[in-house]
């Protein structure tokens, strides 16, 4: 469905050197699927997802979406293919002195939908996937930020895309509203089919909602598994930036000793020990697990 | 007192006349200035379309009327208010150096507005496959415009003050009236009683524009 053949992205700023966010990455994402890419700040993961979309022109390589070539399209073109392609952001990027309902007919318009009525239908029912239309005539400032994340994945629906880009779309929000975000793009992406991206700082998040995981660093993607591997006992991955990530703890060093490279191992190897004494009733944030906090969150919110 | 209500037909005229010149300035202003700060923005170096050097000459031109002092501008573009209004004594003749020094104020203003609304909702109209036209419309346009608003009623208040100045071609007006009754005829009450009225007049204006700014805001929870 997606696919990103040898992609690079340099940034030339006068008199640095530029500097290479995305350096030589090829990715197959199958349709349907969820596809969580994973790394640290400046890994280059947000910036080869704006690459998908072309929001950043990739310096070289090709991008290709079902049969189309996104990086042989110009303007018109370009536009017309974004119209297949949403986008929610960390910061949520709604208009603010727009209604929630006018915000997703905001993404109707935009992709050539006259008719004003049909607009009107259109963004309640994107609206009403999310369960929020009861706010339709609200402002993006009288929403929490798991509302307004909602908001920006029904603007990103109102058009029907086939594929949902998702920079960042929890970080900006607390464990349980993001609980809440990842179970609706679970049921977006199996009710309707969306092959959805999703870039991510938190392992946690992949482990939820991901079908396969790619991780970066330096611009490269380093490492590639199916997301279900992380449910598995005994699961390590073969970089130390994936055990690290695996880890999910932050750790300080108090002694004051310089982080380096090696820290990294240590950190994750320690975590790896600590996950081995911890019994079954850790190893065990598994699918039936994590279904069943979606299964309360999904609750309480219908 | 006496003396303030035997001027006070003249008074009247020469606030008639701050009114028309305000009245026919501002809205050019904001007519001509609006594209010019939505232009400056989108094709800064950092803009949606950078254009550096056409972006340097426009920024240029802007920058170079806004460094006349006024009284100089006033003079300098006789010959343009001639060609423009036929003649270059009057109130007519007054709001041409008005509207030609509020264009660029107001663009630079508009600019500002803009650019302090952050790239988010452009970035995501970008997304969506918004043309510019459309971001500009739907996004830029509708998000600044508390703050155009606000800067509508800066100008408005400047230039006020700026018309005072207009007396040196005839323009009236009642900052050139408390100019001419009150500073050069040393008629004290009658100054005071124009300046009343400018407060009054500027208050108004400021109070009225802060009220329609905060209404057209909807960034803040009510």
């Amino acid at each position: 469905m997606i696919s990103l053949r040898h992609v690079s992205t340099t940034f030339a700023a006068r008199g640095k050197e530029p500097i290479t966010a995305v350096d030589d990455v090829s990715l197959e994402i199958p349709a349907g699927s969820i596809q969580g890419i994973i790394g640290f700040s400046g890994a280059g993961k947000s910036t080869l997802l704006r690459n998908i979309n072309l929001l950043e022109r990739p310096t070289s390589g090709e991008v290709w979406i079902g049969d189309t070539e996104i990086t042989a399209l110009k303007d018109e073109a370009l536009r017309r293919a974004r119209h297949q392609i949403g986008m929610i952001f960390q910061g949520f990027n709604l208009v603010n002195n727009l209604t929630v309902a006018q915000n997703v007919e905001l993404s109707l318009k935009f992709s050539g939908v006259r008719d004003k009525a049909e607009r009107r239908r259109r963004a309640a029912e994107a609206l009403e996937t999310v369960d929020i239309s009861e706010k339709a005539k609200n402002y993006p400032a009288q929403l929490s930020g798991g509302q307004k994340q909602r908001v920006a994945i029904a603007r990103a629906l109102a058009t029907k895309p086939q594929v949902l880009l998702c920079d960042e779309p929890t970080s900006a929000l607390d464990p349980f509203t993001t609980a809440t975000v990842l179970q609706y793009l679970a049921d977006i992406n199996r009710e309707f089919g969306i092959t959805v991206v999703i870039v991510t700082h938190e392992m946690e998040v992949i482990k939820a909602l991901a079908d396969n995981v790619a991780v970066m660093e330096n611009g490269r993607v380093v490492e590639q598994f199916p997301a279900g591997d992380l449910h598995r006992e005994g699961f390590t991955p073969t970089t130390s930036i994936g055990r690290y990530l695996v880890s999910d703890g932050i750790s300080v060093n108090k002694a004051g000793a310089a982080v380096s490279e090696d820290a990294f191992d240590v950190v994750a190897e320690g975590v790896e020990d600590y996950e081995g004494e911890a019994g079954p009733e850790q190893q065990e944030p598994g699918a039936q697990r994590e279904r069943s906090i979606f299964a309360a969150v999904e609750g309480g919110v219908r | 007192m006496d003396l303030v209500i035997y001027r006070l037909p003249d008074m009247a005229q020469a606030l008639a006349e701050t009114l028309a010149m305000i009245g026919v300035a501002i809205p050019l202003a904001v007519l001509i200035g609006t594209p010019i700060g939505i232009w400056l923005f989108l094709h800064a170096p950092s803009g949606i379309k950078p254009t550096p050097k056409t972006h340097a000459v426009v920024s240029g031109i802007v920058n170079t009327i806004r460094s006349f002092p006024f009284l100089i501008l006033l003079i300098a573009i006789l010959p343009f208010t001639q060609f423009v209004v036929g003649t270059t004594v009057g109130t007519a003749a007054a709001i041409v150096p008005l509207t030609i020094n509020a264009i660029p104020y107001f663009a630079r203003l508009v600019e500002q507005n803009i650019t302090q609304l952050g790239s988010g909702a452009v970035e995501a109209s970008r997304a969506m496959g918004a043309t510019r036209g459309q971001i500009i419309r739907n996004v830029l346009l509708v998000d600044a415009k508390p703050a155009i608003i606000g800067s509508i009623t800066i100008t408005t208040v400047s230039f006020i003050s700026y018309s005072a100045m207009v007396g040196i071609v005839g323009g009236g007006g009642i900052g050139e009236f408390a100019i001419r009754y009150g500073y050069y005829r040393y008629e004290t009450s009658v100054m005071l009683a124009a300046i009343v009225v400018m407060i009054v007049l500027v208050t108004a204006v400021q109070w009225g524009g802060t009220r329609i700014s905060r209404m057209t805001d909807k960034r803040i929870a009510a």
